[in-house]
């Protein structure tokens, strides 16, 4: 991108239909200049971010001690009790899958002895009359 | 692309940017300013407004692009403020009263009135003026950059210059006539 020049676009006039408020309000609306070390401030900003940019990312998590020893066995403590609720509810869904299997079986067999039932009684009826 | 190139690339880029800053700071200090009347706050929403310009340059496509994209930033910014800090000042426009007897038509005092008004305003009617006047946008411009109607923008614009012109036409027309430019 090259740099971005002043364009005719840039518009800070303030249109005035000549009506007093219309006047006022454009002189109390024009722009103003922020303070002096505005751009030195963002452009600190700006350089902050670049540091972060520059930082591989394991550094990036605000300075965490990765490689500490120190940290190692809450490390594994952690794993291991995420480990853990993970696989509980994994257990705890797998379940719940075999359960609704065995709802829809059941009421699969219901149907088809109900059906049966239902033509054995139609039999029963037609064989009487 | 080799270590030097990249930085040197990077240092172009840093200098069209910083660049853009100095020649756009005004504009984006200043929705802040007249819209929060809070000089650090203003202050902090420009920056803030400039920092995301820098994460988003690679997609900046040209002068009007990043105008248009300041401007709209700035707006958004500067209302998602006030809603969450609750920056609109205490007193309401329809409850201010006109000025006394005592505060003379001085020019300086009736433009510190006027600021106050505007300032006063509902979020949307503000931004409207500021853009409108600050900005010198058209309503077609500024429903684009508050993404609304053109009609809606213009009715913004109509109950905000409604309820300004009932609190200061006293002022104006009394500044009128002690300047000698007769009636209004």
């Amino acid at each position: 991108m090259n740099g971005f020049e002043e364009q005719g676009s840039d518009r800070r006039t303030g249109e005035s239909t000549g009506e007093p408020l219309d006047e006022q309000l454009a002189s109390v609306l024009a722009r103003r200049e922020p303070p002096a070390d505005f751009t030195r401030n963002v452009l600190a900003r700006v350089a902050e971010i670049e540091v972060q940019r520059a930082r591989p990312w394991w550094k990036r998590l605000g300075g965490f001690p990765v490689l500490s020893l120190r940290w190692v066995p809450a490390l594994a403590a952690i794993a291991l009790i995420a480990g853990g609720v993970v696989y509980q509810e994994h257990e705890r869904t797998v379940e719940g899958l075999r359960a609704k299997q065995q709802l829809l079986e059941a009421l699969r067999i219901t149907n088809a002895t109900l059906r049966e039932t239902g033509a054995r009684v139609a039999q029963v009826e037609i064989s009487k009359e | 692309m080799a270590v030097g190139q990249m930085a040197a690339a990077r240092e172009a880029t840093l200098a069209t940017f910083a660049d853009a800053v100095e020649r756009h700071k005004s504009m984006v200090f200043s929705i802040g300013w007249h819209f929060l009347r809070d000089r650090g706050l203003a202050e902090e929403l420009a920056q803030d407004v400039f920092v995301e310009l820098y994460r988003n340059w690679a997609g900046i496509r040209s002068a009007d692009h990043l105008l248009f994209w300041l401007r709209k930033v700035s707006s958004h910014r500067a209302i998602d403020l006030v809603r969450k800090r609750k920056a609109r000042p205490e007193f309401s426009l329809e409850s201010a009263t006109e000025p006394t007897t005592l505060e003379k038509m001085h020019d300086t005092m009736l433009k510190s009135y006027l600021e106050r008004m505007v300032a006063t305003l509902p979020e949307k009617q503000r931004i409207a003026i500021v853009l409108r006047y600050q900005e010198g946008l058209e309503p077609e411009e500024i429903s684009k950059l508050l993404n609304t109607n053109v009609s809606t923008v213009k009715t913004h614009l109509a109950r905000a210059l409604d309820l300004l012109r009932a609190k200061t036409s006293g002022k104006l027309q009394r500044q009128r006539s002690s300047t000698g430019e007769g009636e209004i």
